[in-house]
């Protein structure tokens, strides 16, 4: 195995748990410490085991991770004195676990990676924590622009849809219609920022030296074409040190494993870009992990 | 709450520990459902051991091989090398507790795991909570969500004709054979003391494996529990905070166990 887990339990009297991902024989020196916890009510493992899978394939290319829950949720307790709102709490949690990682592994740098709502603590912390020097959001923020209206109608040049469509409408597949439109009342109450504070946000955190990753999906998002962030924070020219990526066949969770590992190579990319250079290099020679060797994926909208 | 690994080196299973408010003999293995309805259900099964737990007996619950925090990847994990795993963690729950019985609780394919290793361990009591009885019917069951969930995602032209996947989680012939395979009301003789078979409905085929167990000398008892209309009838996978009926029904089935 390229990778070690171990218990990992930090915060107030050791009620927030996680499991501490640490590479095998290779590290990274001076490389910053992985971050993931829950996405929405699920347990810290995410939606189809997807952090699990991630953070054994960062620390097979020498990267430390800690995937945790957050008070209340999976194996983390909550104290019922704790009255704090649950984004504000979500936010000292991930403070609380760079806290705890410094204190008790040395790590100075951290890259929170959200996932869907956890994106809201990880934008959080990271415009407001230097210690955070890259930020990674999947199916993050994502506002409706004129180009997204302007695409709209190649919606119905989707083959998927008419299928969809036809099932539920015409054949009368009501268990498809009650699962779409369970999907659809599945909303999280978040906070967005508008798109004039998530510009300024951004261009701060890039004023900083930090290193983002944004990935979106196509389906049934509001997001519809790879250059729709830069449309939304109104920055046409792109931005220094922001990478972007766009699936347009991926889902939001995504529940395919092709596309999983679509996503986690991509990270595995962006790790080694911003993070293995000048000082920080491989302590030890083993070959990389090929779950990250390959190169980029064909089906990415770069 | 202590969460810990255990088990062999390169095979390390994830648990928890609940240990229990006073002093007890007994002790409670609480198996998961499979990878597919595992995160809707470990909520659930953080609140029933914490119910337990309070009620006086040890709890362990704990990933099989191949899911959630334990080693091996999503593609590992069968019928078989669960059963190997309950019974580790039924060896790792009597080192942790010291209790003289042990009882398991299972849901789903975790009722099926747990019924199967009750085939060489004599459990106080087996809770079978909605259990898979015949795994043929389990794995048709999956693959129609499978194909619903495809379509409503709109992945139903990358999917069509694939069975390498099931609800998010890869699924080899291998595991769909031995998957498939589970057949309770026919199988080998269980050494539990005693049964209970836990369920939203009464179906023939909990009536069938009641009578098997029954011809075999175990009692066993066929028990309903009426869920409230917002649960009622959603999939487990769809229903990630169920109602209280079951815990509190589940809780008092192992009451029993904590005097004797």
């Amino acid at each position: 195995m390229t990778y070690t887990e171990k218990i990992f339990s930090f915060g107030p009297s050791g009620a927030l748990q996680g499991i501490l991902v640490e590479p095998r024989g290779r590290r990274i020196e001076n490389a910053p410490a992985v971050l993931t916890w829950n996405v929405g009510l699920h347990h810290h493992i995410g939606p189809h085991r997807f952090f699990v899978t991630l953070t054994r394939a960062l620390a097979a290319i020498g990267f430390t991770s800690l995937r945790f829950d957050i008070s209340g949720l999976g194996d983390s307790e909550v104290s019922r004195d704790d009255t704090r709102p649950d984004p504000e709490r979500a936010v000292a949690d991930v403070r609380e676990a760079m806290s705890a990682l410094t204190k008790q592994r040395q790590f100075q740098t951290f890259v929170p990676i959200g996932f869907c709502s956890s994106v809201d603590a990880a934008h959080a912390v990271g415009v407001s924590d230097p210690r955070v020097v890259g930020v990674i959001h999947l199916e993050g923020y994502g506002f409706r622009t004129k180009g997204f209206y302007l695409r709209y109608p190649l919606r119905f040049l989707n083959r998927n849809r008419w299928e969809r469509l036809v099932r539920m409408r015409v054949l009368g597949d009501w268990a498809a219609a009650m699962e779409a439109s369970q999907d659809r009342e599945r909303v999280y109450v978040r906070d967005y920022p508008t798109p004039k504070k998530l510009q300024s946000d951004i261009a701060a955190l890039v004023a900083r030296g930090a290193a983002l990753l944004l990935i979106y999906v196509g389906g049934d998002t509001d997001y519809a074409y790879k250059e729709q962030f830069y449309e939304m924070i109104d920055e046409r020219g792109g931005a220094n040190r922001v990478e972007l990526d766009f699936y347009p066949d991926a889902d939001h969770t995504f529940f395919l494993e092709e596309d999983r590992r679509r996503v986690i190579q991509r990270i595995g990319f962006f790790m080694r870009k911003y993070f293995v250079t000048g000082d920080r290099r491989i302590s030890a020679s083993a070959p990389p992990s090929s779950r990250m060797q390959a190169s980029s994926s064909p089906r990415a909208e770069r | 709450m202590k969460p810990l690994f255990f088990g062999e080196a390169e095979r390390r299973l994830y648990g928890v520990y609940h240990p229990p408010a006073s002093p007890s003999r007994h002790a409670v293995l609480l198996c998961y459902p499979g990878m597919q309805e595992y995160n809707a259900a470990h909520w659930m099964f953080r609140r029933l051991a914490t119910s337990l737990s309070r009620e006086g007996h040890h709890v362990l619950r704990f990933d099989y091989f191949g899911t959630g925090d334990s080693d091996g990847d999503s593609d590992s994990t069968t019928p078989e090398s669960a059963v190997a795993d309950v019974h580790t963690a039924l060896r790792e729950l009597r080192d942790l507790s010291r209790a003289r019985e042990l009882s398991l609780v299972g849901l789903r394919f975790g009722a099926a795991c747990a019924a199967l290793a009750c085939t060489q361990f004599a459990a106080r009591q087996l809770v079978l909570w909605d259990p898979v009885i015949d795994g043929a019917a389990y794995v048709r069951e999956l693959e129609t969500l499978d194909e619903r969930r495809n379509l409503v995602l709109l992945h139903a032209d990358r999917t069509r004709g694939r069975r390498d996947e099931l609800l998010g989680f890869p699924f080899t012939e291998q595991v769909r054979a031995r998957t498939a395979a589970i057949d309770l009301a026919s199988g080998a003789p269980i050494k539990a003391k005693r049964v209970v078979i836990l369920g939203s409905n009464e179906r023939d085929e909990q009536r069938q494996l009641r009578n098997w167990y029954e011809r075999s000398g175990v009692p066993t008892e066929l028990r309903t529990v009426e869920e409230p209309e917002e649960t009622a009838g959603r999939r487990l996978r769809e229903r990630p905070m169920l109602s209280n009926a079951v815990l509190v029904e589940l809780a008092r089935e192992l009451r029993g166990s904590l005097v004797g």
